[in-house]
C-alpha cells in the first residue's frame, strides 16, 4: 500500500506557526492531538464528504475522528445542510431571534427524555459553564463534585490548579472523586454538608491515554440517590457522548434520570450550537442568570442542529453508530491478534477507545496508529475515535486492510513486543 | 514569585553543577584547573548541599550531599547562596582558609565562564563550538533544575505530582540527553540515556533544542514544525512541561 506524503501541510505550517500562536492551537493541533511522529499525520484539511475527507495534499481519509464528534451524520450530509442554507438565506443572526429557537427547543424536549426545556449557546463549555451555574443559582451553594480525568471544557473552572492561567481561587470549588468510586462521593458530601451544588460528570468514565470505564452497576442510581438526599443537583455532561449512545440522553441509556444535561458535538453535525437541558424545576434558576452570546441565536445552526436531531431519531443514529463501531472494532482486535498484538478496546463501540497493550509507554500503540494515517485510516492514538453513520462496509472492510497491514509493518519492528 | 529555597537547590544543582562539564567542554575553563585537586562543599543552611571536585587531571564531578572536601563554604541561608551565585555576596570558607586564592581566582573566573555558556552573546552563539557547548549545558541546566522546581517550588509541586511513574528522556537526536525519574511525583535528574524511557522529547538538532530551552521558540510551535518529536507516554511530558514553563523563573 503506499503511504501519504503531506508536503504542503508542512508548508501550510510552516506558515501558520509565524501568525498563530502554536501554529494550529487546541485539540485540533500537533500538540494536543499527538501526532507522534509528527510526520505521519495532516496538519490541514481542504475538504470532507460522508465520512471521509481530504487533506491539502489530496490525500483522502476514512475519519474516526469525526472531527471529535460533530461529524455523525457523515460531513456535508443533506438534510442538514440544506435546513442551515435555506436559513442562512432568509436571515442569520438578526435583531429578532428566529421562531426556529422555540422548534429546536420543542425538539429536544421531546427527544430527551429528562428534558422540560432546553437552553442553547455555542460551545460545549457554554453549556457545562452554565450547568454549574444554574446549580450554584438553585442551591446558593459553591461547591462542585468532580470525576478525576473528566473533561467538561476550557473554562478557568475547569482547568487544573497550578497549571497556566489558572489561579487557585479559580478552581477552589472543586472537589474531585475518582470515576466508580461511591463511598468518595458520600465521603465529600458528608465532610462538606450543606455545601455542595453539583455533582457533574460524563455518563461513563472516557479520559484521554486511559481505557474507558462504563458505570459499575447499582453507580448512578447510587449517585442519583446521594444527590436526591442532600439536595445536590445531578449534570450530566453528554457533550461527548450525546445522540453515540441514547437519542433519548446517555442518562436514559444507563437508567437514571438527570437533572441538568449538557449537550454539543452531535447535536447539529458540526454547525455550532449547544444547548442545555433540565428539569422544570431549574427553569426559574436557569432564567435568572444573565447567559448569551453575540451568536447564540442565530439561525442557522439552530436550523441545523433542528435537522440533525430529527435524522439522528429517524435513523436512530446511536443505534447505527454502535453497531459500525462494534463491528469495526471486533474486526481490529482480530486483526491484532493475528499479529500477536493485544489490541485493547473499551467504551462504547460509537465511541470507543483502543490502545495496544503490550508496553505500558504506548509507543507500539502510537507506531501502529501512525502507520494507519499514513494509509488513509484516521485514528489517533490518545483519545476515543468516533463514528458516524456514513461509514460504509467497503470503509470499514478498507480499514480492517490498512490495519493488518500496520500491524505486520510494527510487528517487524518489534518482532519480540 | 521565584521561591528562594528552590532556587538555591536550582543555583546548586542545576547550575553551579555544570562545572563539571565546562571545564572540558570550554578550553579556558579547563585551563584554570589544570593540575588543581580540589573539592569544593558547598553547604547552605536549610538548603542545599554538594561538592563539586576537580581531579588535578582535567576532569570534574559533582555529587549531591555530603563528601569528602579541600575547601568548605557554608551559606547561613538560602538568600546567602543565591546572591553569592548573583554575584553578590561571598561565602564563609569554613575549611581551606588558605586556599582563598582559588575561590577568588580561578574558581570565580570558572562562574564567569559558565554565564558566557549559560547566557551566551549573539557573537559568542555564532561559533558552532560555542553553540554547541552553550546547547549542552543549557540542556543539562534545564533538565536538573526541571527536577528542582517539581520538587519544591509550589506551582512545579502540583504539576510534578500529576507525571505519572517512569523515566522521560529529554535529548537531542544522537546527542546529549537528561533522564528525569518520576516517582510518586518525585523527580531526580541524571545525565544520559537509560533505553527504559517511558516518554521522551526529542529535539531534531542543537538548533531546535537551542530555540526551544532559550525561550525563542514556544514548544507547541516547534512541535509541529518538526523540531522535538514527543512519543511514549504523554501525560508524563504534559506535566513535565508544566514544570518545565516555570524553569525560566529560576534562571532568570
Ligand atoms: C465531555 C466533554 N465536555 C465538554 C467539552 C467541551 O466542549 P467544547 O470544546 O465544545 O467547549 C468536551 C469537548 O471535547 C467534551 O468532550
Amino acid at each position: 500500500m503506499n503511504t501519504y506524503r503531506y508536503p504542503k501541510s508542512r508548508e501550510l505550517f510552516a506558515r501558520a506557526a509565524k501568525v498563530i500562536p502554536g501554529g494550529v492551537y487546541g485539540h485540533l493541533g500537533p500538540a494536543e492531538s499527538c501526532f507522534i511522529p509528527v510526520e505521519a499525520f495532516p496538519m490541514f484539511g481542504d475538504r470532507a464528504e460522508g465520512a471521509h475527507f481530504w487533506d491539502v495534499d489530496g490525500n483522502r481519509f476514512i475519519d474516526y475522528m469525526c472531527a471529535y464528534g460533530p461529524n455523525i451524520l457523515g460531513y456535508n450530509d443533506p438534510e442538514v445542510d440544506a435546513a442551515a442554507l435555506a436559513a442562512l438565506k432568509k436571515g442569520n443572526c438578526t435583531t429578532s431571534p428566529p421562531s426556529l429557537l422555540i422548534d429546536f427547543a420543542e425538539e429536544m424536549v421531546d427527544t430527551v427524555a429528562m428534558a422540560d426545556w432546553a437552553f442553547f449557546a455555542k460551545n460545549g463549555g457554554d453549556a457545562t459553564s452554565f450547568a454549574l451555574m444554574i446549580a450554584r443559582a438553585a442551591t446558593g451553594r459553591d461547591k462542585a463534585i468532580l470525576v478525576k480525568g473528566g473533561y467538561h471544557g476550557v473554562a478557568p473552572w475547569t482547568q487544573k490548579k497550578g497549571q497556566p492561567g489558572i489561579t487557585n481561587a479559580d478552581v477552589s470549588n472543586n472537589l474531585y472523586v475518582d470515576w466508580n468510586d461511591i463511598a468518595a462521593v458520600e465521603r465529600l458530601v458528608s465532610e462538606h454538608r450543606g455545601q455542595i451544588a453539583v455533582f457533574m460528570a460524563t455518563p461513563y468514565s472516557h479520559p484521554v491515554f486511559t481505557d474507558s470505564e462504563l458505570p459499575k452497576p447499582g453507580y448512578w442510581a447510587a449517585i442519583r440517590k446521594i444527590c436526591d438526599d442532600n439536595g445536590i443537583v445531578l449534570a450530566i455532561d453528554d457533550v461527548r457522548c450525546g445522540f453515540r449512545l441514547d437519542m433519548a440522553g446517555s442518562d436514559h441509556y444507563f437508567g437514571f434520570k438527570a437533572d441538568l444535561m449538557c449537550f454539543c458535538k452531535a447535536i447539529a453535525n458540526g454547525y455550532n450550537v449547544s444547548a442545555v437541558c433540565g428539569i422544570d424545576a431549574l427553569k426559574d434558576a436557569a432564567s435568572s442568570i444573565m447567559y448569551t452570546g453575540s451568536y447564540w441565536l442565530s439561525a442557522m445552526p439552530l436550523a441545523a442542529g433542528l435537522a440533525c436531531v430529527r435524522k439522528m431519531r429517524r435513523i436512530d443514529a446511536a443505534r447505527v453508530t454502535q453497531s459500525i463501531g462494534k463491528e469495526l472494532t471486533e474486526g481490529l482486535v482480530v486483526a491484532g491478534k493475528a499479529h500477536g498484538f493485544d489490541l485493547r478496546v473499551s467504551g462504547v463501540p460509537s465511541m470507543w477507545y483502543m490502545r495496544i497493550a503490550d508496553d505500558d509507554s504506548l509507543l507500539l500503540h502510537q507506531e501502529w496508529v501512525a502507520e494507519c494515517v499514513m494509509r488513509g485510516v484516521y485514528f489517533t492514538n490518545h483519545h476515543n475515535l468516533f463514528i458516524n453513520t456514513a461509514i460504509s462496509k467497503e470503509d470499514i472492510a478498507l480499514s480492517l486492510e490498512v490495519a493488518d497491514e500496520a500491524f505486520a509493518i510494527v510487528r517487524g519492528r518489534h518482532p519480540k513486543a | 514569585m521565584p521561591d528562594p529555597a528552590t532556587m538555591a537547590n536550582v543555583n546548586l544543582y542545576a547550575v553551579l553543577r555544570n562545572i563539571e562539564d565546562l571545564v572540558t567542554l570550554d578550553e579556558e575553563a579547563g585551563k584554570l584547573i589544570a593540575g588543581r585537586r580540589e573539592a569544593i562543599g558547598f553547604s547552605v543552611h536549610g538548603g542545599p548541599r554538594g561538592v563539586l571536585s576537580f581531579d588535578g587531571k582535567g576532569g570534574g564531578s559533582f555529587v549531591r550531599g555530603a563528601a569528602k572536601t579541600s575547601i568548605s563554604l557554608w551559606f547561613s541561608g538560602p538568600e546567602h547562596f543565591n546572591s553569592m551565585v548573583a554575584g553578590s555576596g561571598s561565602p564563609i570558607p569554613l575549611k581551606g582558609l588558605t586556599k582563598l586564592s582559588f575561590l577568588t581566582g580561578p574558581f570565580t573566573m570558572l562562574t564567569k565562564r559558565l554565564e558566557s555558556y549559560l547566557r551566551p552573546s549573539p557573537e559568542a552563539l555564532a561559533d558552532p563550538a560555542i553553540f554547541k557547548a552553550t546547547t549542552e549545558l543549557t540542556l543539562y541546566t534545564a533538565g536538573f533544575a526541571l527536577a528542582e522546581v517539581g520538587n519544591a517550588d509550589p506551582v512545579g509541586m502540583l504539576n510534578a505530582g500529576r507525571i505519572p511513574d517512569g523515566i522521560i528522556e529529554i535529548g537531542i537526536k544522537d546527542g546529549p540527553a537528561v533522564s528525569l525519574t518520576a516517582k510518586g511525583g518525585c523527580l531526580s535528574a541524571a545525565k544520559g540515556r537509560t533505553g527504559k524511557a517511558r516518554a521522551s522529547m526529542t529535539f531534531a538538532d542543537y538548533q531546535a533544542a537551542s530555540g526551544v530551552l532559550g525561550g525563542r521558540r514556544d514548544a507547541m510551535t516547534a512541535l509541529g514544525l518538526g523540531e522535538v518529536a514527543m512519543s511514549g507516554f504523554i501525560p508524563m511530558l504534559e506535566h513535565m512541561n508544566k514544570v518545565l514553563g516555570l524553569v525560566p523563573r529560576y534562571l532568570a
